[in-house]
């Protein structure tokens, strides 16, 4: 399916939340992850299923003041 | 010296430090080290799909020192909240810096959506340290929605031009019931050391550092800063006369 990831369309052809994130071969230290305006904790990562053309936001700290 | 206290967590130091402008990760964490400070301001990006090996985390991972996510590049409250619940679920804190500044230009903070934003995120269990303008009234509104502390600026951030919000910062100390943090303009050690004589609780500085010819010791510049202007409140500062008043004898011994 496809879904958007930070404003960018990605094909996957996984389920959850997971496994997009293995996909993207992201680290996973420090970051957050919202399907939507909805957070998805860490700890729902691997049962949250994803829907073609869902909004994904994955950010993580930066240098900011 | 007591030590501050803002929501639930107790400051090491009272100066906070940002993270922003440096030349490397390096330097920052160096900085950070010598500035004495417990909480550190950090940003939040969207990650990078085509490759994302950001380690600034990875170098601030020093003891004692606590994280504190700012929400800049929201533009509304509703923005402001959601990237609150993000920061808490990445950095698993309740702390958040809420700052909402749609003007690129002059960075000035929405004073409005700032307001709104802090009552949603102080419900939500947060400990809101709002950025926001030098406003006295303001800042008891912010009180009276659950902020924290007040984080009102000397003067546009990056700017270093000092306690230009000098007079306003005053009246905001003298009413306000929570602490006074403050936040952008602070360009060098005695614009620190000045705020924190006149009463602030606490100062936060990323440009001024950051930028300096050798920010490690810029950074142990301000903590000293802040360490004798917050000494010297604590200690009470003389009074100021119009006319003098000698501080040796007065008699002349020369001829009577």
């Amino acid at each position: 399916m496809k879904i958007i990831v930070n404003n960018e369309e990605v094909v996957f052809d996984g389920t959850t939340v997971a496994e997009l994130l293995a996909r993207l071969d992201v680290s996973l230290a420090g970051i957050a992850v919202a399907v939507g305006t909805k957070i998805v904790p860490a700890a729902a990562w691997s049962g949250f299923a994803l829907k073609p053309d869902d909004n994904v936001t994955i950010i993580r700290a930066t240098q900011g003041g | 010296m007591e030590q501050l206290k803002i929501g639930g967590h107790t400051m090491r130091s009272r100066l906070f430090v940002g993270t922003g402008k440096f030349a490397s990760n390096r330097v920052m964490a160096e900085a950070v080290a010598a500035s004495g400070s417990g909480l550190v301001t950090v940003a939040l990006k969207r990650i990078d799909l085509k490759g994302d090996n950001d380690d600034m985390l990875q170098a601030l991972r020093l003891p004692g020192i606590e994280l504190l996510p700012n929400t800049s590049g929201v533009r509304d409250a509703g923005e402001a909240v959601f990237a609150a619940q993000l920061a808490r679920e990445a950095l698993g804190t309740d702390l958040i810096k809420l700052e909402i500044h749609p003007d690129q230009r002059h960075l000035m903070p929405d004073a409005v959506e700032t307001l709104k934003a802090c009552g949603e995120l102080a419900k939500d269990g947060f400990t809101v340290m709002p950025y926001i303008h030098a406003d006295p009234v303001l800042c008891k509104r912010l009180e009276d929605a659950g902020a924290a502390c007040v984080m009102p600026l000397g003067a546009p951030i990056g700017s270093n031009k000092g306690l230009a919000t000098l007079e306003f910062l005053r009246i905001i100390i003298e009413q306000s019931n929570v602490p006074v943090v403050v936040d952008a303009g602070i360009g060098t050690p005695s614009q620190a050391a000045a705020a924190m004589e006149m009463g602030a609780d606490a100062v936060l500085v990323n440009t001024a550092i950051a930028v300096a010819g050798d920010p490690v010791a810029m950074a142990l510049a301000f903590k000293m800063a802040v360490e004798a202007g917050h000494k010297a409140f604590e200690a009470g500062t003389a009074p100021v006369r119009e006319s003098a008043s000698a501080t040796s004898p007065l008699t002349s011994f020369l001829n009577d």
